[in-house]
């Protein structure tokens, strides 16, 4: 019995298997299988803000553009263009992406936090284009009557049926992820993220990678948000504000930058608490300002490296970096 | 009113704006270079400041050049007591975690002035009764000069303060090189405390001149903050002088393009016009293209 529990290659159908039961369980239970769904969603976002701020350290400021433009996106190709949703996610997947690499550009290039004044002055232009052009986007009232995904002539329609596309989402980009972290392709992102400068000296295009990075990333956010326009079927320019970058900041602080079963735990904490937190604005705001300067002093590198050091696996200590005398 | 005059007016509004990013830039090079991050919350620094001057104004009544000091003075404690408290720890890490914690700060002080004050945005009182003059086609305010006076008049103190006295040449020394500078005998913690205290000072002041200016709202402190260190990067970061032509390029664009084309997108065409400057010139306008650090 215990060689089978062990033996890795069950790892992935037994995870998989489990992933289709459990929904079977919650259902019925709309309240439990719409916080699963804010979850999955969530992941998505966070994993992609791992990439781009845990690995290679660039300190976006502009994550909920992103996931705004997939949101938008999705929004006017399905309602207004009649497409079907399973054809415009990719496309809001790609279009963040893309929109990433333009942003990315003029900064990638520099030391320091350029990147972060850049992709908030982006994620300021896109809300305010989101407030102003209201031909195409419905202004600040938002956009409703997004249509629910069909695929095959059915349609979605409750938590239920969602939650297995959004299981589906967020297990690609936990691999995607989990893959990345262990290839050393993201090993080598890890070193471009601590010490930018040995690793171009070794002859290596940082610039590029750090763009491929932002790319990635940035594509996890729009498809995201891809799936919360079919999902909310309602979007407005409120949802898409500096406030909900700091809420994935937080989450990821939390989770500690760069561990991604601390993301995971994080973006579950944080999903259970937010509607208690919710009742609390503007006190939530606090309270997520003050858990963030905290984790900074007192553990920079979060609830995975808690764990690391519990299980006294991994290093738990805070990587210092040398800075120029 | 004719286009020419409306250009005229949007330039001298402009400048106005500009000499207040100028503060804020000055600020955010300042605890650059002795702590080597940018501090987001700088912004959020001069809203604060533009707070207790509200507060404190209202209780006083009428008494405002006590009222400003009273608000700076606060303002300088509460500078040390930040970095102290948040700071001081995190120098030795990665500057990135630096930076969140600045946001951190930023995020905190943003819900503080929200449950302190309320949502509604506040104005302070006019500083004279005096009408409108006009000089020709353009007609100016006589507040708005003093205003000017007040930005223009802190710069050149802070100038002259950085140059001329003790502890400005042991801050420049920090900012140098903090080992050589401790070791000919400066209290090289202190003075990257005192920079804090500094810094947010100056950006209190030009916090309080755009409340002056415009009216006091909880989403300024985001926006002034980062035009602030928008104009520092137009200008040339690092370079104080460099970042003060830079706030008054950045201000006069901004309401040259918000009276022309649209006030709605003032501020598109403004972070347009930054990332822009960083593409073509990373150094900034005002410096000698060498200086950037690059991968």
């Amino acid at each position: 019995m215990s060689a089978i529990l062990r033996d890795r290659r069950l790892t992935l159908p037994a995870g998989a298997a489990l992933l289709v039961v459990l929904p079977l369980l919650l259902r019925g239970q709309e309240y439990l299988l719409r916080l699963c769904n804010e979850l999955l969603l969530n992941v998505v976002v966070i994993l992609g803000f791992l990439i781009i701020l845990g690995l290679t350290k660039q300190f976006s400021l502009g994550q909920v553009a992103f996931y705004g433009i997939g949101a938008y996106t999705v929004a006017l190709l399905t309602a207004s263009a009649g497409w079907n949703f399973f054809l415009a996610l990719p496309v809001a997947g790609l279009l963040a992406g893309a929109l990433a690499i333009l942003v990315g550009i003029p900064c990638v290039r520099f030391e320091g936090p350029w990147f972060a004044l850049v992709t908030f002055a982006f994620a300021e232009i896109v809300r305010i284009l989101m407030i102003r052009w209201k031909g195409v986007t419905g202004g600040a009232q938002g956009f409703y009557n997004i249509p629910r995904p069909t695929l095959g002539g059915v349609q979605l329609t409750g938590e239920f049926h969602y939650i297995y596309l959004f299981l589906l989402v967020a297990g690609v980009a936990v691999a995607l992820t989990v893959h990345l972290r262990l290839s050393p392709l993201g090993r080598l992102w890890l070193a471009i993220g601590d010490a930018p400068h040995m690793v171009a000296a070794m002859g290596t295009n940082v610039a590029l990678h750090r763009i491929l990075a932002f790319f990635i990333g940035s594509v996890l956010a729009g498809l995201a948000g891809g799936l919360f326009a079919g999902y909310a079927t309602f979007i407005s320019p409120e949802s898409f504000t500096i406030n909900h970058t700091i809420y994935f900041l937080t989450i990821l602080v939390v989770g500690g930058l760069e561990s991604i079963p601390g993301a995971l735990l994080s973006v579950a904490v944080f999903t259970l608490l937010s509607n208690y937190l919710l009742a609390f604005y503007p006190w939530d705001l606090l309270l997520q300002g003050l858990t963030i300067v905290l984790f900074m002093n007192f553990l920079p590198r979060g609830l995975g490296s808690l764990a690391a050091r519990l299980l006294g696996t991994a290093d738990s200590q805070p990587r210092t970096v040398a800075k120029k005398a | 009113m004719s286009d020419l005059t409306l250009l005229a007016n949007q330039l001298v509004w402009g400048v106005l704006v500009g000499v207040s990013y100028s503060l804020l830039a000055i600020a955010f090079s300042l605890i650059f270079a002795t702590s080597g991050t940018v501090n987001f919350a700088t912004g959020e620094f001069a809203m604060v400041g533009a707070y207790f001057c509200y507060t404190i104004l209202s209780k006083l009544g009428g008494q405002v050049l006590l009222a400003v000091l009273l608000a700076l003075l606060g303002l300088f404690a509460f500078g040390m007591v930040v970095e102290r408290l948040a700071f001081r720890r995190l120098y030795k890490l990665d500057p990135i975690l630096i930076l969140i914690a600045t946001i951190g700060i930023s995020t905190m002080l943003k819900s503080l002035v929200l449950i302190v004050w309320g949502p509604y945005s506040k104005s302070l009182p006019p500083l004279l009764s005096t009408g409108p003059i006009s000089l020709g086609p353009i007609i100016l305010m006589p507040q708005n000069l003093v205003l000017l006076a007040v930005g223009l008049g802190t710069m050149i103190v802070f100038h002259l303060f950085m140059n001329y006295t003790r502890l400005g040449t042991a801050m420049r020394a920090t900012a140098q090189n903090v080992k050589g500078a401790s070791l000919v005998g400066i209290n090289t913690a202190r003075c990257v405390n005192l920079t804090w205290a500094i810094g947010s000072v100056i950006a209190g002041i030009g916090g309080i001149l755009i409340a002056f200016a415009y009216n006091l709202s909880i989403d300024m402190g985001g926006l002034i903050g980062m035009k602030g260190f928008a104009s520092a990067i137009t200008g040339g970061f690092g370079n104080i002088l460099a970042s003060t032509y830079g706030g008054m390029v950045l201000g006069v664009a901004e309401n040259l393009a918000g009276g022309l084309i649209s006030f709605y997108y003032k501020d598109v065409i403004a972070f347009g016009l930054v990332v822009l400057i960083l593409f073509l010139r990373p150094s900034g306008l005002f410096v000698a293209p060498t200086q950037v650090r690059k991968v």
